[in-house]
């Protein structure tokens, strides 16, 4: 029988979660921003092209994935405030002019024939590097001090990559000609130029190098 | 002059032919088994749009008399059209279920205005079964629908469904006998159950 | 991409033909019809082609449910972060993904009555309701007309399931009515939180919501008599937010459309 007073490590020994992380109260909020502002530009995207694809399974499917990130929007509009910035439309921002010009080249295909254009822009440019910037914060995060963060992370993530999955399904469906394969890769080269220029989701730095990140606060404590 | 008469003639309110219309018939009462010397006629109420669908089949004085609703014909993306695969799956079966009647064991059967919907929609499946083996436009789901409306959403009405669509030699009796059972199946209340000819009807 | 849509840019496949509703509203048959003495109109299983009107009805409802969600998906994109609250764009594109699966769900129903898609020509009246360029008034006639006119149609295909023991569409209705019922009540919420301190515009969206109802009412194809197929849901409509004295009212906007429709097609009941 265990002895209930015999003192105990705050950390069990297969704890291994470390302190501190490698970004700020203020870059994470600045970051988180951002994220806010791409997810709901995206939300909107998708909400929008619903009644330009004539292909039902893609209507359907855009449908459902315009509300998982008009969720994960919610999800970093409530953390900001929990990060110090109260007035959340502050930090809802674009990282720069660069990834406004990404993003209205993202919107910018209407024509009910641009289904694979829509669709490459979200799942094989958008979504990768979303799902690149996200894992990067989160493995660059102490599990302590922000695990509200993470914790969001991991239910975005999965959205993420299930979303990810799908579409690029819907697409590999729709992509039946070399013609089509020839519209898809350029598609996907064009916005990668302009992803690239902006330096990702949340600019230079998005998954790390050249960031111009504040150094990290404190010391390893392992 | 063919042995099929259509009435109307001429169509006001849907853009039908009853010329063509009799000559689909003509066709399909040989292909159906339909004697030769069995007269036809077809009264189509062209007032009734869809989905106000409905017909009977009845054999008077030895001559076959098929009355349909204009909406049994229509092609519903285009208003007021004639739809030729349906209107020829639906004279088939009609003028499957009136050479049933001519056959001596279903003399006891009612005219279809007094038949229960159950049973009619027992008979209806047989009827279009063979149409379908015909070759004729195959509505199999929707046709299981209205019977299992009428028979019952269960195993044993799936079941009964099954054999009439895929069966060629049935009696009155035995349509009568599965109607029954799937009755004896279902679990509605009696009151919900169409053992009884409805009130009312698209036929004047 | 555009903002505001206009419903003959609404995208479809090789299977959709489109109708304009008054030219079926207008069809002569149809005054050949209220003429004649068939009994109720009720969608019941015991009424002359019951099966064939619940088929029609079911395909109907799947247009809608797409016209639904390209509406809502609509008001997430045509508004821009300063037209319209942060919350209401979260609101309707949780509406998309319940539109969403409301489709999914009218396909399944569908196929299980032996409907095909495109068996039945689509009429764009519903989205039209979405192409309001005032948000206020988009929500209005979407939330407050569209859904309410769901709300009435669920129900009655809910008791067509329930009184001819089909389990199946007994079921999947009360789902869909319960998301209805919850998006009705957003739009009763946005309609008051966005009117708050102005009358004068909530005024105008109500009587934006009176035309869109008279509309939605088909000439007769909603109300509270045996003449209507569908039926006004009161319970489902109070649960959503909307005020009995409202009910009352939208009662009377359905008896005014189908005198209007009886009277242009030159009826004659007696």
């Amino acid at each position: 029988m265990s002895e209930p007073r015999q003192p105990r490590a705050a950390f069990a020994p297969w704890d291994r979660r470390e302190l501190p992380g490698i970004f700020g109260v203020e870059e994470t909020a600045r970051r988180v921003g951002n994220y806010k502002w791409i997810e709901m530009r995206l939300f909107e995207a998708l909400g929008g092209w619903v009644a330009t694809v004539p292909e039902l399974d893609v209507k359907l499917v855009l449908g459902r994935h315009c509300y998982h990130h008009a969720w994960h929007s919610e999800l970093w509009d409530k953390r900001l405030p929990e990060l110090r910035e109260m007035k959340t439309d502050r930090l809802t921002l674009p990282p720069n002019d660069e990834m406004i010009a990404f993003v209205d080249a993202l919107r910018e295909p209407e024509a009910p024939e641009l289904t694979i254009e829509k669709l490459v822009g979200v799942y094989r440019v958008l979504l990768p590097h979303k799902i690149a910037a996200y894992t990067y914060h989160q493995n660059g995060s102490s599990r302590i001090t922000d695990a509200p963060t993470i914790r969001s992370f991991g239910f975005i993530l999965q959205d993420e990559l299930e979303d990810w999955r799908e579409g690029e399904m819907l697409l590999q469906s729709l992509i039946e000609t070399p013609d089509e394969v020839e519209r898809a890769a350029n598609r996907q080269r064009e916005l990668e130029k302009l992803i690239v220029a902006a330096g990702g989701i949340a600019g230079p730095g998005t998954i790390g190098g050249e960031t111009g990140v504040p150094a990290p606060e404190g010391v390893a404590v392992g | 002059m063919g042995r099929v008469e259509v009435t109307p003639q001429e169509f006001t309110y849907v853009e039908y032919d009853s010329g063509i219309i009799a000559s689909l018939a003509e066709e399909l009462a040989g292909r159906v088994g339909l004697p030769d010397d069995v007269a036809i006629s077809i009264e189509i109420d062209e007032e009734l749009p869809l989905p106000l669908t409905g017909s009977t089949a009845d054999v008077v004085d030895g001559n076959a008399e098929l009355w349909f609703s204009g909406a049994n014909f229509e092609n519903g993306k285009y208003r007021c059209t004639f739809d030729e695969p349906v209107a020829r799956a639906e004279l088939a079966t009609n003028l499957f279920r009136a050479r049933d009647r001519l056959q001596p064991d279903f003399a006891s059967a009612s005219p279809d205005e007094e038949l229960a919907e159950a049973l009619r929609g027992t008979w209806d499946v047989w009827a279009e079964g063979r149409a379908v083996r015909l070759g004729e436009l195959a509505r199999r789901v929707r046709r299981q629908y209205v019977f299992r409306l009428y028979n019952g959403f269960t195993d044993v009405a799936d079941a009964a469904f099954d054999r009439l669509w895929s069966g060629d030699d049935f009696t009155w009796a035995e349509l009568q006998s599965i109607s029954e059972q799937c009755a004896a199946a279902d679990p509605r209340p009696a009151s919900k159950r169409k053992g009884v000819p409805r009130k009312e009807s698209l036929k004047q | 991409m555009k903002k505001i849509l206009p419903p003959e840019e609404l995208a479809r496949d090789a299977r959709f033909v489109r109708v304009n509703i008054q030219d079926t509203i207008a069809d002569p048959r149809q005054a050949k019809v209220s003429e004649r003495n068939t009994g109720s109109a009720k969608l019941e299983p015991d009424r002359p082609a019951a099966a064939d009107r619940a088929r029609q009805l079911m395909h109907g409802i799947f247009m809608g449910e797409v016209q639904a969600l390209e509406g809502a998906g609509r008001t997430t994109f045509d508004f821009t972060d300063e037209e319209v609250p942060f919350q209401l764009k979260l609101d309707m594109a949780r509406q998309s993904w319940d539109e969403s699966r409301h489709c999914e769900i009218s396909v399944k129903l569908a196929e299980h009555m032996g409907t095909e898609i495109g068996e039945f020509a689509e009429a764009t009246f519903l989205y039209e309701a979405a192409c309001a360029p005032d948000a206020l008034l988009r929500l209005t006639g979407v939330n407050r007309a569209l859904e309410g006119l769901a709300i009435d149609v669920f129900n009655t295909m809910k008791l067509f399931g329930d009184h001819s023991g089909d389990p199946v569409l007994a079921a999947c209705e009360d789902w869909m009515l319960a998301d209805e019922v919850t998006h009705v009540k957003m739009g009763s919420d946005w309609l008051r939180r966005l009117t708050e301190n102005d009358p004068e515009r909530r005024e105008l969206a109500l009587e934006f919501q009176r035309t869109v109802d008279k509309l939605f009412s088909l000439g007769g194809f909603r109300g509270e008599t045996d003449d209507n197929p569908i039926q006004l849901a009161r319970r489902f409509r109070e649960l959503a937010g909307f005020s009995t004295e409202e009910i009352d009212e939208l009662s009377e906007v359905t008896a005014e459309a189908q005198a209007e429709a009886e009277a242009a097609a030159g009826v004659n009941k007696s």
